[in-house]
């Protein structure tokens, strides 16, 4: 069955925040299920941007195997096996399509705010939150009742989103802005604001900035939830934030125009791409200081480490490849070269394989984390494919 | 009794937003919207009257920002922002720095650098390569931009240079480095070509080019813009920017326009010529 759900106004905001209330208290009071579907973990998804479509992958086969028809321009892909559902957000359509992960179908199209981009599930797998970049605001969905629950305004240019460990705050990267955003999942609203660095300066005569201004693109979390990392795509800093209690506690210096932080599995190490002098910092969690910047290349907005911890792989759209990182001897080992242009990657849960979509050429590249070598190319998955999700994995966008 | 202002009382009284200082307004508001882009803007401009501003703006941000942007002057400004498109967010597309790269007689080369983008590291360093001796460097069209990119941009043509500019604050003054970036082929000469065109940091460029490596200075008078702004998120479509810093590069007078060495020869502007 499909419906479509019409956003909340502020009139409801009452039936909104109640909704909400009980949803977080059940969240807290439910510990993390195990997906009763073990295969869900067999299969990749892949956005088609320039197709519309969800390519589904058998990863034991490395071959499409269907194609979920969604909206205009699928983003990212994001999958509950709480809730057994799979989430594309359209973000030419303003709409996300939420589809059964069990049967493929599409079960639900839901009109959110403008270009919905980039989600968020919550740890109970129940709540998506999803960034509408284009309106500055935020939806919150209820993956049981594919309902938009409520819609957070206040936000610039939300790009990713971090739910903190009990699901019940949200953290928002303005991509538009130098802050986090702190939203009260409960409530539905901006509660706080965590000033990430100094405003951008600047010396210009007529028009100060430009479309290329970019903020914040992540806040990323430690496996145990307790710190967030989060860069300033203008300078060279990067925020340590106490997500518990929502406030920074350290600026750490990078190389210029840092991307994102990438976390490893065991919560030791953050790498940030730093792609204006194309170098690469390594970050020791503990610590908290940069332990190693390393060799980089153009535009890196991609990195995928290995389940132990010991490898890395940054991807470099601009020059077609992934660098390979020792994160034992915080060294470069290597590249890769990839036989497209590289979007974004996932490592299998096993932890066997990295699946990354190579956009202009239709294909998604499989690379063995072991040999670090390209096993084969996945041809002719759709159009554009964007990024590579997978249940149960390490997952993240752009 | 303070009459409250409606909206198209809005930019009427520059300087009344702060100068009212005898509202006596409800109790406290909680931390929202306005009372977040105040402490931000009041880390650069001093204590704004909070007050005031709530009376007239209650708890719209973008009236706020607009009687803050009447209040500092004309030289604070609100600008619609322009928002990226996914390509430009991940660096698939990005507004060129450079315009004109070509070689000229006696192993010169010109660079047009139209503008500090987000590559212009990148591409001022491709544009440096092929072990050129002499640079002309093209500022004429250059209104400045990012202050940050800017310096490294310094760093890249002379090397690092310490306290090389001065940020007057208020009361206070800060020093900055040209930074040490990671080194190409560095010219052995450069010229710098400016004009009424040439603005902000830009202008900075220029005056670090001439007094840390000799740089001759021609054209004519540049704009004079010698103060720093900073980009102040106000909400998803606007950003207020706020005259915080004054700049000073010692042993050059940025104020009225830097003015050049000499100006452009006709031999020069014919051989610069397409």
């Amino acid at each position: 069955m499909s419906h479509t759900t019409r956003p909340q106004g502020f009139s409801s905001l009452r039936r909104v925040s109640i909704a909400l209330a009980a949803l977080v208290g059940a969240v807290a009071a439910t510990a993390p299920v195990a997906s009763a579907h073990e295969t869900d973990s067999a299969y990749l998804f892949v956005p088609n941007r320039g197709s519309g479509d969800v390519a589904v992958i058998d990863t034991a086969r490395d071959q499409v195997v269907a194609t979920i028809p969604v909206g205009q321009v699928p983003h990212q892909i994001a999958v509950s096996t709480e809730t057994h559902r799979i989430v594309a957000t359209n973000t030419a359509d303003n709409t996300i399509t939420i589809i059964d992960l069990d049967t493929w179908k599409p079960v639900a199209t839901l009109a959110l705010g403008i270009e919905p981009e980039h989600m968020q599930i919550s740890p109970d797998g129940t709540l998506l939150a999803v960034g509408n970049i284009g309106a500055g605001t935020v939806s919150l969905v209820s993956l049981s009742t594919t309902r938009e629950l409520a819609r957070v305004d206040g936000l610039i240019a939300p790009h990713n989103l971090t739910f903190n460990r009990d699901g019940s705050r949200l953290f928002a990267a303005n991509l538009g802005a130098d802050h986090v955003s702190v939203i009260d999942v409960a409530k539905g609203r901006v509660v706080d604001e965590i000033s990430v660095s100094e405003p951008t300066a600047l010396a210009a005569k007529g028009r100060g900035t430009d479309a290329e201004y970019q903020g914040i693109v992540n806040v990323t979390a430690t496996p145990d939830g307790r710190l967030g990392f989060a860069a300033h795509g203008e300078g060279n800093t990067l925020a340590v934030i106490d997500l518990e209690v929502g406030a920074k506690i350290k600026d750490i210096t990078l190389g210029e125009l840092p991307w994102r932080a990438y976390g490893t599995a065991d919560g030791r190490l953050m790498i940030v791409p730093n792609n204006g002098d194309q170098t690469i910092s390594i970050i020791d969690t503990e610590s908290q200081t940069v332990v190693a910047t390393l060799p980089g290349a153009a535009d890196m907005t991609g990195v995928n480490t290995d389940n132990g911890s010991t490898t890395a792989f940054v991807i470099s759209r601009g020059e077609d490849k992934a660098i390979v990182i020792d994160l034992t001897a915080l060294s470069v080992v290597g590249e890769i070269a990839l036989p497209g242009t590289p979007e974004t990657g996932v490592v299998t849960p096993d932890g066997g394989k990295l699946y990354v979509a190579l956009s202009a050429a239709n294909k998604v590249a499989v690379i063995d984390v072991a040999t670090r070598r390209v096993l084969r190319s996945i041809d002719d998955v759709g159009q554009g494919p964007w990024g590579a999700t997978m249940a149960n994995a390490r997952n993240y966008c752009h | 009794m303070l009459r409250v202002l409606g909206p198209k009382d809005l930019f009427l009284g520059a300087g009344l937003a702060l100068a009212l200082g005898v509202c006596a307004a409800g109790p406290a508001a909680a931390a929202d919207s306005v009372t977040r882009l105040i402490a931000r803007v009041e880390a650069y401009t001093g204590k704004i009257d909070a007050a005031a501003l709530r009376q007239v703006c209650e708890d719209d941000v973008r009236c706020a920002a607009e009687r803050i942007a009447a209040t500092l002057g004309e030289r604070a400004r609100l600008e619609r922002v322009a928002h990226p498109t996914t390509d430009t967010i991940r660096w698939a597309e990005t507004t060129a720095s450079l315009g004109t790269v070509k070689d000229l007689p006696k192993q010169r080369r010109l660079i047009v650098l139209n503008r500090f983008g987000r590559k212009v590291e990148q591409d001022l360093s491709h544009a440096l390569k092929d072990g050129i001796r002499d640079i002309v460097l093209d500022l004429r069209g250059n209104s400045g931009g990012d202050f940050g990119r800017m310096l490294r941009v310094a760093g890249l043509l002379i090397g690092p240079r310490a306290e090389a500019v001065t940020l007057t604050h208020r009361n206070a003054a800060e020093s900055l480095d040209v930074p040490l970036v990671t080194p190409g082929a560095r010219p052995r000469r450069i010229a710098v070509l400016v004009g009424p065109g040439t603005a902000s940091s830009a202008e900075v460029l220029a005056a670090l080019l001439r007094r840390h490596a000799g740089a001759e200075i021609l054209g004519t008078r540049t704009a004079g813009k010698d103060y720093l702004l900073r980009v102040i998120a106000v909400d998803q479509t606007w950003r207020l920017l706020v005259p915080a810093e004054r700049i000073l590069v010692p042993g050059e007078i940025l104020a009225g326009g830097l003015v050049p060495d000499r100006a452009l020869t006709p031999a020069l502007h014919a051989a610069l010529a397409p």
